[in-house]
């Protein structure tokens, strides 16, 4: 009986992993022929399935990106870039995305190498680096302890570990940003959470903001490439 | 007295033969061909008539309607000619003809040949209809014809003429005044009005009298036929008049003022005297006057937002065409193709904006140059727009220029009319120029490398690697920091709670790393002194060797243990007072058999 329901399980996640192809290949093909918005609805519904997958994220931004939708496109491409930070082409698809918008990736003089050793980890990862070095430095330390041995290799694991910790520190900063993008191809920034607040700047689709606050709908929001700050109405947004 | 009689008689009817004999009359139209959009222009002229010329008499015309008579002499060589002119409006597609006109004079009737024409719908291509209309009709590019213009404008002419004919009759009672009408009030932005000033005399006047035409504000206008004359009965006195057409359209919506023209002039006198004055040289004129026609304010309004096409640049009128051409459609890669689009139509198009050519695939598109030029034309003006642009194929293969949209307002329908241009397909041939030096983005062009342009990756059909497994494992354990960041301590805490084990532990550990390091016998003399200090407080300085082993053989150190101690210590007390170089092997190999022999010292003696 048990063997029964082995190979039963077994054929269909066979099965289910065909289908999940069938799909793919089949989005893939609109793709290609400029149906757009049929592969979209193809690869939201892959999303459900794997919902941390950064290629579904960057599939779908890429049909965003080819609608128009600059400002979703972005934001599937950020989302993409946090679970797959190396990756060259998803940093290469949001880098021109965000361009459209007149927003750049790499910050205003950081070197790109730079920017790009800052994420060459992902943050998980970038945990279990800090965690080793935190754990060779501590087994070191406990044997300089015991009989002073190792004491410069002691040193140098706490430089180590002392770097990783700063570099997860400043990490951690920005993975607890809550961000977002405007969707809408314009919204206006306001002074406070309400029409009756004047206006003071136009943002088009694409812009990325930092979430502060939010009431009745009203976000308040930092445009950090602008420094600018003030409430945009919520379904301007799209939150990454 | 019967001969002077007959002979006079005889004179006269001599004269009145002559005169008979002179008299002729032709008919005739300005065109043949026209289409029911058209006007005809009939011109009877009636040459040796002199006095009172009564008006010809027309036949029955049920194919048009006769909206303008003018009537217009002129003296030339002492031969009077008269000329009537009948503007007429086809009512409906036919071959008509306009029959035999009479005309009575002196009792003398004289007739005109009929004359056959042509009414279509569109006046076919080929045939002529002469002069500007013919231009009007080369206009036609089919294809883009819009059927809701088709049918007839509605006679605005005759709408205006009318209110000229009002205005004027009310001001019969005057000898000289001035009218201006327009044929809509209310017309939209952009659309073409008609305005019509005409200055009326019934008496004569000095000279050429200046004429200002009317100032306006927020309207366009382009001066059609002027100082066009004609007369007409006004109250049953015969007035002459000079007319002056305009082609208006609105700027913005809101009001718009049409200021009054004027004309200033000196009539003549119409005292007794005058004759006489005239006679002997003099002006016989009366003092300056100005007349000035009536304002006019027109209404402009705005188009109607609700389903304006996002291809509409501001175009209002009717019987628009769109065209498009490339000048070559077979180029290499890099070369350039001039694409020209143009729009005709009625009206003045040079407020309206330029057409907007979207970026299309395949190509580097330029902006936009247009220019713009307006004709006057029948009843209106005739504007044709050009819009110039120069695409740039960026690479190889078979393309297509989409259809172009360009819309405009019918106000008759009011409605949005979209014109669309046909496809263009153009095939592109690989650049054969090496030194082809076109940039499309500023990008490097040397090296054999030019950037054509930017356009996201591709997607991804592989199945995501994912993250370093252990490393992302690893940083899962968040519980394993505070195991980590606890360890030292509590190392510590251990030893601090077994210092006494931990001490006693400490010489021998000492003395190995010492003589791990140590590369002369001196090295390895100094660390057994050490361990013999720390370990059995015995001063290798101080104390003799017999002594030593007494000490050591108390604490229960083995005595072949203390044979070799003894050997140990001879040896490095010789080395002490006696140094000899030995080899670096030598010298390990004695440090390893002193820690050998510290080993067992350690274990085997007491604390």
């Amino acid at each position: 009986m048990k063997k029964l329901f082995a190979v039963l399980g077994l054929l269909a996640a066979l099965a289910a992993g065909s289908f999940a192809q069938e799909a793919a290949s089949q989005a893939e093909q609109y793709y290609s022929q400029g149906k757009f918005s049929a592969a979209l609805d193809l690869y939201e519904d892959e999303l459900k399935n794997a919902p941390n997958n950064p290629y579904v994220y960057y599939n779908i931004g890429n049909c965003y990106f080819k609608m128009g939708s600059m400002g979703l496109a972005v934001a599937n491409y950020y989302r993409a870039f946090r679970l797959a930070p190396r990756d060259g082409d998803i940093r290469h698809n949001l880098n021109l995305a965000m361009e459209s918008a007149g927003e750049h990736l790499v910050p205003g003089g950081m070197p790109e190498v730079l920017h790009k050793l800052f994420f060459l980890l992902s943050y998980n990862e970038l945990k279990g680096l800090a965690m080793l070095c935190l754990g060779a430095f501590s087994l070191l330390l406990c044997i300089w302890i015991i009989n002073r041995r190792f004491g410069k290799t002691v040193w140098a694991l706490l430089a180590a570990l002392i770097i990783c910790g700063g570099w997860l520190y400043l990490r951690r900063g920005q993975e607890m940003q809550v961000l977002a993008v405007v969707a809408s191809p314009t919204a206006e920034l306001r002074s406070g959470p309400g029409t009756n607040f004047p206006a003071s700047a136009n943002l088009t689709h694409g812009h990325l903001v930092i979430l502060k606050d939010s009431r009745n709908h009203w976000e308040e929001v930092i445009v950090k490439s602008q420094g600018l700050q003030g409430w945009i109405k919520s379904e301007s947004l799209e939150k990454i | 007295m019967r001969i002077r009689n007959f002979l006079l008689t005889l004179a006269f009817a001599a004269a009145a033969l002559a005169a008979h004999a002179q008299v002729t009359m032709t008919a005739s139209v300005d065109k043949t061909n026209l289409s029911l959009d058209d006007e005809l222009t009939l011109t009877v002229q009636i040459t040796g008539a002199s006095g009172n010329v009564v008006m010809p008499q027309l036949p029955s015309l049920p194919a048009f309607n006769v909206y303008s008579r003018e009537v217009s002499s002129m003296n030339i060589n002492g031969q009077t000619s008269t000329v009537f002119r009948y503007v007429m409006l086809p009512r409906f597609p036919t071959q008509a003809t306009i029959g035999a006109i009479r005309f009575t004079y002196n009792g003398q009737v004289y007739t005109t040949q009929p004359i056959q024409v042509n009414i279509y719908r569109r006046v076919p291509a080929g045939r002529s209809k002469g002069g500007a209309v013919q231009q009007a009709s080369s206009s036609g590019t089919g294809g883009n014809y819009d059927s809701a213009v088709s049918s007839r404008t509605q006679n605005t002419i005759p709408q205006a003429l009318a209110s000229t004919d009002t205005l004027a009759e009310q001001n019969g009672d005057k000898s000289f005044f001035m009218t201006a009408a327009v044929n809509n009030t209310s017309p939209y932005v952009n659309q073409q009005v008609e305005l019509i000033v005409r200055f009326y005399y019934s008496r004569p006047f000095a000279g050429q009298p200046p004429y200002t035409p009317p100032t306006v504000n927020n309207i366009f206008m382009e001066p059609l036929k002027q100082n066009t004359e004609g007369s007409q009965i006004l109250q049953g006195k015969m007035f002459r008049y000079i007319e002056n057409r305009y082609a208006l359209s609105g700027v913005q919506a809101g009001k718009a003022v049409i200021g009054p023209a004027m004309v200033q002039f000196q009539p003549g006198s119409n005292d007794v005297f005058s004759a006489f004055d005239r006679l002997f040289g003099g002006l016989a004129a009366e003092p300056q006057q100005l007349v000035k026609s009536n304002p006019i304010t027109l209404n402009i309004q705005a188009t109607p937002t609700a389903g304006r096409p996002a291809s509409f640049y501001g175009a209002v009128g009717t019987d628009f065409t769109l065209q498009a051409q490339a000048d070559r459609t077979q180029v290499e890669a890099g070369e350039s193709i001039n694409l020209t689009v143009t729009v005709k139509g009625p009206g003045n198009l040079k407020p309206t904006s330029d057409l907007k050519i979207p970026q299309i695939n395949g190509f580097r598109v330029y902006d936009v140059a247009s220019d713009s030029v307006t004709l006057p034309l029948g009843r209106g003006t005739q504007s044709t727009k050009t819009f110039k642009t120069v695409l740039v194929p960026t690479a190889s293969g078979s393309y297509t220029i989409p259809a172009l949209a360009w819309s405009y307002f019918n106000p008759k329908t009011k409605r949005y009319v979209t014109l669309t241009t046909k496809p263009i397909s153009v095939e592109v041939t690989p650049s054969t120029k090496a030194d082809n030096a076109v940039s499309f983005t500023g990008g490097n062009t040397s090296g054999g490398f030019r950037q054509l342009g930017k356009d996201i990756r591709y997607i991804k059909t592989d199945p995501y690697p994912g993250e370093v497994g252990w490393l992302v494992s690893v940083g899962a354990l968040t519980w394993l920091a505070w195991i980590f960041i606890f360890l030292p301590v509590i190392c510590r805490l251990a030893i601090w709670l077994g210092k006494d084990s931990l001490k006693s532990k400490g010489p021998i550990l000492t003395a190995r790393n010492q003589l791990k390091k140590a590369c002369v016998e001196e090295q390895v003399a100094a660390a057994v002194e050490e361990f013999l200090l720390k370990r059995f407080h015995i001063n290798m300085g101080s104390s003799k060797l017999r002594e030593t082993m007494e000490i050591l053989k108390q604490k229960g150190v083995h005595p072949d243990t203390l044979k070799a101690f003894a050997a140990l210590w001879q040896r490095l007390d010789a080395a002490r007072f006696a140094p000899e170089n030995l080899a670096a092997a030598d010298t390990r190999a004695l440090a390893a058999q002193a820690l050998n022999l510290l080993k067992h010292l350690d274990s085997e003696g007491r604390l």
